[in-house]
């Protein structure tokens, strides 16, 4: 496997929905008050979740663990496309509502409950991994893989 | 510091979650183009996303360390001020 192949698996896996991932969130972030310190907070918490989180996505794609894999060619020489199964879907739900009550915990350790409350970041937590894992997947479709 | 102990551990773990899910795939796709996949998946990727922890979980760290507003200094034109009783503050 070579090195620019290597480097598009990191940008593409990793760093590209990182990179949507904060745009949105930030963005839902600002929308709902929090500023400055808040949006940093918000903009580290996504480095610390999302990145194993898409790491789990791409080894359970690697496994078939609910993906299917589909020979979109000939029986010699066509390409295998790996698409996410019902189970798939279920299992990214299912990671997704951990992550907003991971980043909902940090959010309150790191800004503390004096500024802001802890049912209003629960809430934020809440609408922005919402936007960030339907319209982030949206977007990241038109990312060619 | 229970939090920021919990906060290492789930660096930690996720760190050897990736080293050990990265392994699996290893394990059931031993065919020269599954050992390139493991490459990427068990070894690079697990760096990057480890980079990542760490440089978000030192900032959440900076951030939670930050002081407030309301523990800063008194702005000077308020020092200068007396305080409700006429004392200087």
């Amino acid at each position: 496997m070579g090195t620019t192949t290597v480097a598009r698996t990191v940008l593409l896996g990793i760093l590209a929905p990182l990179a949507v991932t904060i745009v949105l969130e930030t963005g839902m972030a600002a929308l709902f008050g929090l500023r400055r310190r808040a949006l940093a907070a918000v903009v580290s918490v996504n480095c610390v979740t999302n990145p194993p989180l898409n790491l789990l996505w791409m080894v359970l794609a690697w496994a078939s663990v609910g993906f299917e894999r589909v020979n979109s060619g000939g029986s010699r020489g066509g390409t295998v496309d790996v698409t996410p199964t019902f189970w798939g879907w279920f299992i990214l739900g299912v990671l997704e509502v951990l992550v907003v009550v991971v980043e909902w915990r940090i959010l309150v350790w790191a800004l503390g409950r004096k500024d802001i409350s802890s049912r209003k970041l629960l809430v934020v937590s809440a609408v922005m991994n919402a936007v960030s894992a339907t319209l982030g997947t949206y977007v990241l479709s038109f990312v060619p893989s | 510091m229970r939090l920021r102990q919990i906060l290492v551990d789930a660096a930690l773990a996720t760190g050897a979650a990736a080293a050990i899910f990265g392994g699996l795939p290893a394990v059931a796709n031993a065919d020269g183009a599954g050992m390139e996949g493991f490459a990427v998946v068990a070894c690079l990727v697990p760096v990057v996303v480890i980079i990542l922890l760490v440089v978000g979980l030192v900032c959440l760290l900076r951030i939670q360390r930050e002081p407030r507003k309301d523990d800063e200094d008194p702005p000077a034109w308020r020092k200068n001020q007396d305080d409700w009783w006429g004392r200087p503050r």
